[in-house]
């Protein structure tokens, strides 16, 4: 009699899913700032003192990370501030 | 060219002139030059591939369909009335195409680096003038019409 085949159970945790994205927002030179303000606001559900915030911080420092989170969440933002015609980049968090 | 802020909440543009409708023509042939799409998805690290076959052609769709509306809207009004009129429903269109017009103009010129000089070319001449122009029609569209 054959003894029953071992079955190896091998939990493997995989925190790559789980790491936290950055959608990432570059300065451009034709985008206006109200304009960028607004999108934010639209897109991203803020307030307007913290989309003007941080659509100071990608024109004075070139980039801005405006959101952080589950991948998935991510891309839908990255793929909306692209359709607004924001020069938008997806990036895993450090 | 006359703007006025309409009642129902829109913009209207009379061009007084075939060269003022030229003038608004332009959006379109500015913009068509420019893969704007493409760009912005430029340098994409890992979601590169999901970015070009799910992302790039719905961005492509959006931003011609931005400039199919503008064409329309150009060509109808040139033909029956005389006018435009920009209405907050189709205000993020016109915004939109213009950016796109826009962003090919600063890519070809570089305004943004600086002024035109004397001796600039004609055709950096008007290109300069219809990106100024395109920038106060958005502008306006921003602060009185788009919701």
């Amino acid at each position: 009699m054959m003894a029953a085949p071992e079955t190896e159970t091998v939990v493997r945790e995989d925190t790559a899913l789980d790491a936290p994205w950055n959608v990432v927002v570059y300065d451009d030179p034709v985008n206006l700032m109200d304009y960028v303000t607004r999108v934010f606001q639209r897109v991203l559900g803020y307030d307007a003192a913290h989309a003007r915030h941080l659509m100071l911080e990608v024109h004075e420092q070139g980039r801005s990370i405006v959101w952080t989170g589950q991948r998935e969440k991510a891309e839908l933002y990255t793929q909306q501030l692209q359709a607004h015609q924001l020069k938008t980049r997806l990036e895993k968090a450090a | 060219m006359k703007l006025e802020l309409t009642l129902n909440g829109g913009l209207r543009i009379e061009p007084e002139s075939d060269l003022e409708w030229d003038v608004l023509r332009c959006i379109g042939y500015d913009a068509v030059t420019h893969d704007l799409a493409r760009q912005l998805g430029d340098g994409f690290d890992e979601p590169a591939g999901d970015w070009q076959e799910f992302v790039l052609p719905e961005l492509e769709d959006t931003f011609s369909g931005q400039l199919q509306i503008v064409r329309e809207a150009i060509e109808q009004a040139a033909k029956d009335d005389g006018h435009l009129d920009l209405l907050p429903e189709v205000a993020d269109d016109w915004y939109g195409a213009l950016n796109q017009a826009r962003l090919a103009i600063e890519e070809r010129y570089h305004f943004a680096l600086g002024e035109l000089l004397p001796d600039d070319a004609p055709e950096r001449r008007s290109a300069y003038y219809r990106a100024q122009f395109y920038l106060d029609l958005q502008q306006l569209l921003l602060e009185r019409v788009m919701r």
